[in-house]
């Protein structure tokens, strides 16, 4: 029994639809990488015997089904998967020390450098991405983007989100 | 049964998101950083994982906030405060950088996402302000955060990268959260740079490999 009273075609439609009212750049770049198809390997007869076969790649079109799994993947990428890379480099952070006192610890001749102790272990670091770049004339924004955790439940809840469109475009 | 109706609240929801379209985005270029800082994390986790207590620094001062370059710029650059970290294993030094130029063999610079290089020749470099020489790097990564499927000429573009790189490079190789069937292939010859493919918090499995490589070229370099 059919779980859907719409197409795959319908369904591509529409989120690409919804993608374009919301976000222009995004839908750009998931309606490219859509467009740019996939390889299949492809496998014919060779002479009269018929026996021998060889194979060769081919570019084709991708099926509404498999756009749909294109687009949502790259929802994936941009609202869950950065999120976790922001919060798994926290983590990491955090278990680090730093240097509260500026400047280099003078390296020992054996190479053993830190002469300072360490500390803020289990403390959360704050990290930042340069936008003002040093080379650039023109004045950005702001000078630095701070990367910050999402909360958890944000989180999850985006999640759910996804995992109920995924169930949605389940045609199988 | 499932309705359009349905589909369309579902995208909706999804969209409109605090995590969702128009909010999700830090620009496609500092997406690519976020990704780096995560590589860059795991080394930590693996200098942790094995007994040591990385520190981060900072090249003006305590590192508060870590800066993470926004674009490819030198070691000894002091135009903000760039964080880097540092830890020793059995009495050598080293130190995690991100988005450092090298010099190649060649004398051409080359630009390293993340990388773990010798202390020593680290802080030469600042001191006497200098490129540090390929020689100096014992790991590499290009990371690439990409969404969509990767794009085929990175690898093209790394595999020349490492060539240039010298023969003291222990571990080198192209990370990403998403995968190439032909790229898989590409990167399958023993001479060429290792990949680190689906590298993301989603599959874990793939997070310990790569912590795990770091650790073990780092023990069987230092005796740790």
């Amino acid at each position: 029994m059919a779980r859907h009273d719409y197409s795959p075609h319908e369904a591509l439609g529409l989120l690409m639809q919804k993608l374009r009212e919301r976000d222009e750049d995004l839908a750009t770049e998931i309606q490219a990488a859509i467009d740019a198809g996939k390889d299949v390997e492809e496998t014919e007869p060779t002479g009269r015997a018929r026996k021998k076969t060889r194979s060769y790649r081919r570019a084709v079109r991708i099926t509404d089904e498999e756009a749909l799994r294109v687009a949502t993947n790259a929802l994936r990428a941009h609202f869950i998967e950065q999120p976790l890379f922001v919060e798994s480099a926290a983590d990491d952070f955090r278990s680090a020390a730093i240097d509260t006192q500026g400047g280099h610890a003078p390296r020992r001749p054996n190479g053993q450098g830190q002469a300072k102790p360490a500390t803020g272990v289990d403390v959360e670091k704050i990290l930042e991405i340069e936008t003002q770049i040093e080379t650039q004339i023109s004045p950005a924004d702001r000078t630095t983007l701070r990367l910050e955790r999402a909360s958890p439940e944000a989180l999850a809840k985006q999640r759910e989100n996804l995992d109920l469109l995924y169930d949605l475009i389940d045609f199988r | 049964m499932a309705t359009l109706s349905d589909l369309e609240d579902a995208i909706d929801t999804l969209l409109a998101h605090p995590l969702g379209a128009g909010s999700y985005t830090l620009g496609q270029q500092k997406e690519e950083k976020a990704y780096e800082a995560y590589v860059f994390g795991l080394c930590l986790r693996a200098a942790r994982e094995l007994g040591a207590t990385p520190v981060l620094r900072g090249i003006k001062g305590p590192p508060n906030p870590f800066i993470f370059r926004g674009a490819p710029g030198q070691i000894h650059s002091k135009s903000k405060n760039y964080g880097y970290a540092e830890f020793s294993l059995n009495g050598q030094g080293f130190e995690i950088h991100a988005g450092v130029e090298f010099k190649g063999t060649s004398g051409m610079t080359h630009e390293l996402d993340v990388c773990i290089m010798r202390a020593e020749d680290a802080e030469q470099c600042r001191r006497q302000p200098d490129d540090p020489p390929s020689a100096s790097v014992i790991a590499c990564w290009e990371c690439k955060f990409y969404a969509v499927t990767l794009d085929k000429q990175l690898g093209r573009a790394f595999v020349g990268l490492v060539d240039d790189m010298g023969m003291n490079l222990r571990l080198s190789a192209l990370c990403s959260n998403s995968d190439h069937t032909q790229l898989r292939e590409y990167f399958r010859p023993q001479r060429r740079p290792d990949r680190h493919f689906q590298l993301t918090p989603l599959k874990p499995s793939n997070e310990t490999l790569f912590v795990s490589e770091i650790m073990s070229r780092l023990k069987k370099m230092t005796g740790a």
